[in-house]
């Protein structure tokens, strides 16, 4: 289920990042589907240093004092990596519920539940973006339906002044801002839309990511051209992880006999 | 004549609140579609804020803030106590911020209640602490080493209705810049303790003992919300609960962001939007600063009275 | 009229044909439509059916009741009126008493809590709780009613589906030419097997378990060599 999702060289030139990493270049990303035997759905995403493992339980039915007679109701539940829950924790469940439920169309399965749980399971790094990557691939493997598939990537603002994607740990310690987006994609297998695109291309074309934001989390020091700079650049980072996340797909359903 | 017109009305009232109950959509749709809100306001309007600065005789700093109906309360209380090893030239801030039972009705006792603000928890600490540059622990230091002030900040939160991250973070920059440190005294055993009034003038008083917390950028927030194709300025409790989708930016003086937050995915925001927030924002500093300079000011001069 | 991608794997929210401007499409699992286009919702390659009716296969495990499903429940709970099963859905179903071959008020089934009934899902609105029967639509039997003895056996709701399409599958191909067994296939991933011995029992099931990612070829071998082993 290996893919590498590495860029054309980026525009800029920042201080050498780890391993001769471009500044516009993601890390490697591996996403293994259905490795929990008990879940509905399940899905580990890593990026080279930060991994994050997903679970899926639902719809099923929700508890009485949670139940909504009109729609779903979406719980997660953030695990980190050492020790207990904080309130920064519950903050980002708050904020990973928000985007989720922006694209599970929650009309369909009233009164019922939809549990993701997230367990970190090692931390160097956008983990939030990892997070919300390894929930989206969960869901489809549950079989959840969505309304739009979405994508999360990080970047940050260093003390340069260049924009990094997909920083490290160290990379965001040091950094004068960091930004997190979660933007929805699809892609267009009409064949108005797949004309123009290469049947070369596999996935059947390129991911068509939108320009408005699903979710954002941004902290630091900037002003509003960096943070759209890095909408830019982060909008960019999603269609490649899109372009990955559709692979990772197709190779899982392969046994089906798709392509 | 006058009688009949009374009860009219009232009869009005009861259906304008039950159709507000049956259809908050349908309800709500009417008002946009005339360019107000229910409560009048235009859709880019932020609403009346009163700060009180120094609203508690009994705390070292505090500072009421009303923003329309939302009201919190912020108390700080100094303590001295010997710096941390690894920071020997930094003093301490603590954090907490607490619903009150009776602020909304949404309340439910236990863990749910700490649930609940623990969006705002995460948002004042990110814009007081962790830029390291808000605020100064440095100015805490009194004598490096051997004492320093630890500032407990307490919020509470006594009606929220609606931007209560906007309503927390302005309440604690005005008490923690309504804080006046006491002098500091070293006794004859070797103790740093805080100078009581009569005392100063009279000796082993520290030399440049610290004055005031020393705030290096001031931030102030801003949420937005987002309904369909609008932009709902300073939005309250029913107008959130309706949109599930709101923006916070953190600003401070000079323009410069300090956050950006997205909640909830209803409507997705474009890059136009969020520079409109952003904006908005902006302004909304230039205003609260304003107040801010005129309360502080009255602030002190009662303090000073006392 | 645009070429539907069949056999194409798609992923939620991806458009996947262009409404037609005259001419009737049929869609199933998956997809909906949205704005002039047909939208898939979840993740899956895209199939169509003899008689043109498009579809999503994927691998799901959670069953979600639809109309008309046959479905393998357990007993849960005995009410006045009714039983309520669990199929494996989001909430349990509601079995009316009455819905049984030659059942009056006087002459009730004896089915108690634990027992296995297979029935077809008369009801699936999302409001409400689904409602089963076990009748067919002029009431008669037509093999549902309740599984006495034999085991159950999970699956993935997909596999369910390959199982009681048509053409047979391989698996129950190999299988049935070699041993005698019942089947009751639920699309809800429970299959009921009963067979004179447990251990032709547990050879079928494992065998079904096993055939879910297996081509044809591969699948006979497999019967093969199980069939041989057990002599």
């Amino acid at each position: 289920m290996e893919t590498d999702a590495k860029a054309g060289p980026g525009p800029g030139s920042a201080a050498a990042r780890a391993r001769g990493r471009l500044p516009t270049q993601l890390r490697t990303l591996v996403c293994e589907r259905a490795v929990l035997d008990r879940a509905d759905g399940s899905a580990k995403w890593s990026a080279e240093g930060s991994c994050v493992l997903a679970a899926v339980y639902g719809p099923r039915q929700a508890r009485i004092q949670r139940e909504d007679a009109e729609r779903a109701v979406v719980e997660v539940v953030y695990k980190p990596r050492a020790g207990l829950q904080g309130p920064e924790h519950k903050a980002l469940e708050a904020e990973i519920r928000g985007v989720l439920e922006g694209v599970i169309p929650l009309g369909l399965h009233p009164r019922t539940s939809i549990m993701v749980v997230l367990q970190v399971i090692q931390e160097d790094g956008s983990v939030l973006a990892c997070a919300l990557n390894a929930a989206a691939a969960a869901l489809v493997d549950a079989g959840v339906p969505l309304s739009s598939m979405f994508a999360s990537v990080s970047c940050a603002l260093a003390s340069e002044g260049g924009l990094l994607l997909d920083p490290d740990a160290a990379e965001e310690q040091a950094a004068l801002a960091r930004f997190t987006f979660a933007l929805p994609y699809h892609f267009d297998l009409t064949t108005k839309g797949a004309a123009a695109k290469a049947e070369a291309a596999e996935g059947g074309g390129e991911a068509v990511v939108s320009s408005a934001v699903l979710g954002a989390r941004c902290g630091g020091d900037f002003s509003p051209e960096a943070l759209l700079e890095a909408l830019a650049l982060c909008r960019a980072g999603c269609g490649r992880v899109a372009a990955f996340g559709r692979l990772s797909l197709a190779k899982s359903l392969q046994a089906l006999g798709g392509q | 004549m006058a009688s009949t017109s009374t009860t009219a009305t009232v009869a009005d009232d009861v259906e304008a609140e039950a159709f507000k109950r049956l259809y908050p959509e349908q309800f709500f749709d009417r008002f946009l579609g005339e360019g107000v809100r229910p409560d009048g306001r235009p859709l880019g309007r932020a609403r009346a804020v009163t700060i009180g600065a120094g609203a508690i005789t009994s705390a070292d700093g505090s500072a009421l803030v009303k923003v329309g109906r939302t009201s919190v309360l912020a108390g700080v209380r100094l303590e001295l106590i010997r710096p941390d090893e690894t920071t020997p030239g930094q003093g301490q801030l603590a954090l907490n911020v607490e619903l009150a039972p009776f602020s909304s009705p949404d309340y439910r006792p236990g863990r749910s209640a700490t649930d609940a603000v623990s969006g705002v928890v995460e948002k004042l600490q990110a814009a007081l602490l962790s830029g390291k540059d808000t605020v100064l622990l440095n100015t805490l230091c009194v004598a490096e080493g051997k004492a320093a002030w630890k500032a407990q900040l307490d919020v509470y939160v006594l009606d929220a209705d609606g931007c209560v991250t906007d309503a927390v973070l302005l309440a604690s920059i005005a008490a923690l810049r309504n804080t006046r440190l006491p002098l500091v005294r070293n006794t004859k055993e070797g103790n740093y303790v805080p100078a009581r009034r009569a005392e100063e003038g009279a000796a082993g008083l520290v030399e440049g003992c610290p004055r005031s917390v020393g705030l290096g950028r001031c931030p102030l927030a801003l949420t937005c919300c987002l309904y369909k194709q609008h932009v709902l300025v300073d939005p309250t409790a029913d107008e959130e609960r309706l949109a599930e989708c709101a923006v916070t930016v953190v600003v401070d003086q000079g323009g410069r962001l300090q956050g950006v937050y997205k909640a909830g995915g209803k409507v997705l925001a474009d890059a136009a939007t969020l520079l409109k927030c952003t904006e908005a924002a902006r302004l909304r500093h230039k205003e609260l600063s304003g107040l801010l300079e005129q309360s502080l000011q009255m602030g002190a001069e009662a303090a000073a009275e006392r | 009229m645009s070429a539907a991608p069949v056999g194409k794997v798609v992923g939620p929210g991806d458009k996947v044909l262009d409404i037609p401007a005259q001419g009737t499409l049929r869609l199933s699992a998956g997809l909906t439509t949205h704005e002039g286009g047909v939208v898939s919702t979840k993740g899956g390659v895209l199939r169509s059916t003899r008689n043109g009716q498009y579809f999503l296969e994927g691998r799901q495990k959670r069953y979600i009741p639809a109309e008309a499903d046959v479905v393998v429940g357990t007993v849960v709970d005995k009410h006045s009126e009714n039983f309520m099963v669990d199929i494996g859905g989001p909430f349990n179903a509601v079995l009316p008493q009455l819905s049984f071959e030659g059942a009056t008020r006087r002459n009730r089934p004896n089915i108690s809590s634990g027992d296995l009934v297979y029935g077809r899902v008369v009801s699936a609105h999302r409001d409400t709780d689904p409602v089963l029967s076990c009748t067919d639509s002029a009431g008669r039997a037509a093999g549902f009613g309740h599984l006495k003895g034999g085991m159950v056996l999970q699956v993935s709701t997909s596999l369910a589906r390959q199982l009681l399409g048509s053409p047979t599958a391989p698996v129950l191909e190999a299988l049935g030419g070699g041993l005698q067994f019942e089947m009751a296939v639920g699309l809800n991933g429970r299959v009921w097997l009963s067979a004179p011995t447990a251990a032709t029992a547990v050879l079928v099931a494992n065998a079904i378990a096993e055939s879910e990612f297996k081509t044809p070829t591969q699948v006979r071998t497999m019967v093969a060599r199980y069939l041989s082993a057990v002599g």
